[in-house]
């Protein structure tokens, strides 16, 4: 339906002949990143909490919040989960993927507990930090192997979704911009500035 | 903005004749409205999208985890009511209140020819969102068309303009470094804004590596670097194109509408579209516009001494062709038969990108809302065998946020510490290219599509020639050469060009000249058929140059605004 809309936009609204072909239409469209959705609901409103009836479901969403604190742990500053990222992708799965983006995340959650259930005997939550660790570490391998090789896409994995969700979601979230430091505003701007102590890592 | 709701609200009887109308709000209205009211003028600005009020719609400090999609934008909407604006960056999660719905503003194009038409409408129009960069056009500009035979001559040179850049200038604030270049000549500056190690250095790698032929210089841009008229200095808070309720750049809502509204002889009317100019075929002049209501689809009409259009080069253009008559069949002002043709915008999307090592003790503090430039070099004192006209460069260098890790091995507490740290040194530069006039670019009136208000919309026929390709090419390897001179490593080179509208410097489809058989303007942006109606926004040039345009069109704004308060002073018009 909104596809259809959107066409409308550049061939014509409805009744008027299309004056451009669809594929050229599609090119347009696509130009920047794939911005059409295939069906999907309208996105929610809010920034809540993942919702009642989300398909990041509890047993998903207990995989990817363990996920992202192993990749983002609380240390000296809070991690991945303090801040909120699991509800950020709950947020994405159900207002912001399209369909076939979201089912091939989902589905890439699905193998976590199966395979560490084989490989460790307990679902990904309940590993211990160094089988958590040793878990991620194959998947981020796997991931630079397909970033390294030319005829490979890494974006089509699963744990590709899953680093830059993370990274955003923590990142771009009260506790991620507190523990940059994040200022709004400044009293001018400096080109060469020396490093803080905490950007310097001191 | 203090514009005051007795004006409006209270719109005066229809009857009443005013000085002067002006359709559309942004950069150029801005400007006349100014202009005119300052002189004395009593001034209608008709506005087609609704009132801003910068304390309640400008969003430039929203965090990002105030955001739902923190910055990646509602996309699903975006894709089902602006999948056209959704391609500018700045229509983002918070900025795309300020662009169209694409499903209410339909346009058409041709087949393989996609035109991205950008718009803004509200009060400020797109003055809201740009990109402030401020570059003079200089006589390599102006001379161009009748040197090369392309296009028709400008009907004026530097000089005439000159004055008047100073003029806008001064009222502006544009910060900026004087260079001395006379093809990109230098204005009325604030001070320039600093760049960052990288760029100094590499600023002095290329003028070494190429002889002083080629010159980087900071962004002239229209932010305060320091208080000017009323208005604060930046904040370098950064995204500017959400707006600024310190007022600390320019927009018409910030800066002309405001001192126009302080005259007492301004009157702003938003939510006004207007489909056509009317006629007067007995006195030989336009007598007003024709309104529709946008909320209540109420028809209207408004009567004035003199028109000016400034609703943008695309849809001063649709009016006019929307505006028949008997004695104008093909659009008003038209008898020229180049309304609508010789459509042009900026080619956009070739550079150069590269990693520097070095000053890693170092970084840049704020966000500043500018980069760096570099002033054409191509066919300005040799000749290029490839092309005629030629590019400029802008971009910046800073070091690498958080986002590198997307691309990085790693997880855990040390990658954590590590993309908290700021990340190499990384130059990036686009060339911006000049477009060449030609008639085959164009709209026309769609001869079946309306919009919301029922009004014809514009087909839009337009595409890049071999000219404009063949320069980008050069962009290409001129930047990863510049880069190179300035020892930058793992060197990656952007080819795509970006379709036509996207730069959002479309012009052209009312040029001045010095032929009423060939041009529909006149030296002084006066319609050759219609004495008292004014083109100005970029409808009026008659070659596209490199340079930004946003501060040429203003300085036209203001010089033909003048021009018609003295002709109508000497009972011309």
């Amino acid at each position: 339906m909104k596809r259809r809309r959107a066409i409308g936009v550049l061939g014509g609204v409805a009744g008027a002949p299309l004056l451009m072909p669809v594929e050229e239409i599609e090119r347009l469209l696509a130009w920047r990143e794939r911005v059409q959705d295939s069906a999907g609901t309208r996105p929610p409103q809010d920034n809540g909490a993942t919702q009642v009836g989300s398909l990041l479901t509890p047993p998903r969403a207990r995989v990817m919040e363990a996920l992202a604190e192993v990749i983002i742990p609380a240390t000296d500053t809070p991690g991945a989960s303090e801040a909120g990222v699991t509800e950020f992708v709950g947020a994405l799965v159900d207002g912001w993927l399209d369909d076939d983006d979201r089912d091939r995340f989902l589905a890439g959650l699905d193998t976590v507990d199966p395979s560490c259930r084989e490989r460790f005997g307990r679902p990904f939550a309940e590993c211990a930090q160094g089988e958590q660790a040793a878990f991620v570490h194959d998947l981020d391998d796997e991931l630079t192997r397909l970033r390294d090789d030319p005829a490979a896409d890494e974006t089509r994995h699963f744990f590709h979704d899953v680093k830059r969700f993370t990274l955003t979601g923590y990142f771009t979230s009260d506790v991620g911009l507190d523990a940059l430091g994040y200022r709004t505003t400044f009293r001018t701007f400096e080109g060469c500035a020396p490093l803080t102590p905490a950007e310097a890592g001191r | 903005m203090n514009i005051s709701r007795r004006h409006l609200f209270h719109i005066r009887p229809r009857r009443q004749e005013y000085d002067a109308i002006i359709v559309g709000s942004g950069m150029s209205g801005g400007w006349a409205a100014k202009e005119l009211t300052e002189l004395g003028a009593n001034v209608l600005v008709l506005e087609a999208g609704p009132m801003i009020v910068p304390e309640r719609d400008y969003a430039e400090h929203t965090l990002t985890s105030e955001m739902p999609y923190r910055g990646w934008n509602d996309r699903k909407t975006v894709a089902a009511e602006q999948p056209v604006q959704g391609e500018c960056y700045a229509c983002d999660e918070v900025g795309r209140k300020f662009f169209v719905n694409d499903i209410e503003n339909p346009y058409t194009t041709d087949p393989d020819k996609p035109f991205l038409w950008i718009r803004g409408r509200q009060v400020g129009g797109r003055s809201i969102m740009w990109a402030r960069q401020c570059y003079r056009l200089s006589d390599l500009d102006f001379e161009a068309n009748a040197r090369e035979g392309y296009g028709v001559d400008w009907p004026i040179r530097y000089a005439d303009l000159a004055p008047w850049y100073d003029h806008v200038e001064a009222f502006v604030g544009i910060s900026g470094r004087a260079e001395g270049l006379a093809h990109v000549p230098d204005g009325v500056f604030l001070p320039p804004m600093e760049m960052s190690c990288v760029e100094e250095h590499v600023r002095g790698a290329i003028d070494r590596a190429f002889g002083g032929s080629r010159r980087m210089t900071i962004g002239r841009t229209a932010v305060l670097t320091r208080d000017h008229k009323g208005r604060r200095a930046c904040h370098y808070c950064g995204p500017c194109h959400r707006g600024c309720r310190t007022r600390s750049y320019f927009s018409s809502i910030n800066a002309t509408l405001p001192a126009a509204e302080a005259t007492g002889r301004l009157t702003l009317r938003p939510n006004s579209v207007v489909p056509e100019v009317i006629w007067d075929a007995g006195r030989g002049r336009a007598a007003g516009v024709r309104v529709i209501d946008a909320e209540s689809h109420d028809e209207l009409e408004f009567h004035a001494r003199t028109v000016f259009l400034a609703a943008s080069a695309l849809e001063s253009a649709r009016i006019l062709l929307n505006s028949k008559s008997p004695d104008f069949p093909d659009g008003l002002a038209n008898s020229s038969g180049v309304l609508g043709k010789y459509l042009m915008d900026h080619t956009m999307g070739v550079g150069a990108r590269a990693t520097f090592d070095g000053w890693e003790d170092r970084t840049t503090r704020g966000r500043r809302p500018n980069g760096v430039y570099i002033a054409r070099f191509r066919n300005v004192t040799d000749v290029s065998p490839d092309f005629l006209r030629g590019y400029g460069y802008q971009g910046s260098a800073t070091r690498e946020g958080w986002g590198r890790g997307m691309s990085m091995p790693g997880f855990g507490a040390d990658f954590k510490s590590d993309l908290m740290r700021p990340g190499p040194w990384s130059f990036g530069i686009s060339g911006f290219g000049e477009c060449l006039p030609r008639e085959e670019n164009h709209v026309a009136l769609d001869p079946e599509q309306v919009d919301k208000w029922g009004i014809p919309t514009l087909r839009i026929s337009c595409a890049w020639s071999d000219n404009e390709r063949a320069m980008m090419r050069d962009a290409a390897l001129q930047a990863a050469e510049m880069l190179e001179a300035g020892g930058g490593r793992d060197i990656t080179i952007d080819t795509d060009m970006t379709p036509p509208g996207l730069t959002i410097h479309e012009m052209g489809t009312a040029r001045m000249g010095r032929d009423p058989a060939t041009s529909v303007l006149n030296a002084h942006n006066q319609a050759w058929d219609v004495p008292n109606l004014f083109l100005v926004d970029g409808a009026s040039m008659a070659s596209s140059a490199c340079q930004n345009p946003s501060l040429t069109y203003m300085a036209f704004a203001a010089r033909a605004s003048h021009y018609a308060v003295w002709a109508a002073r000497r009972g011309e018009i």
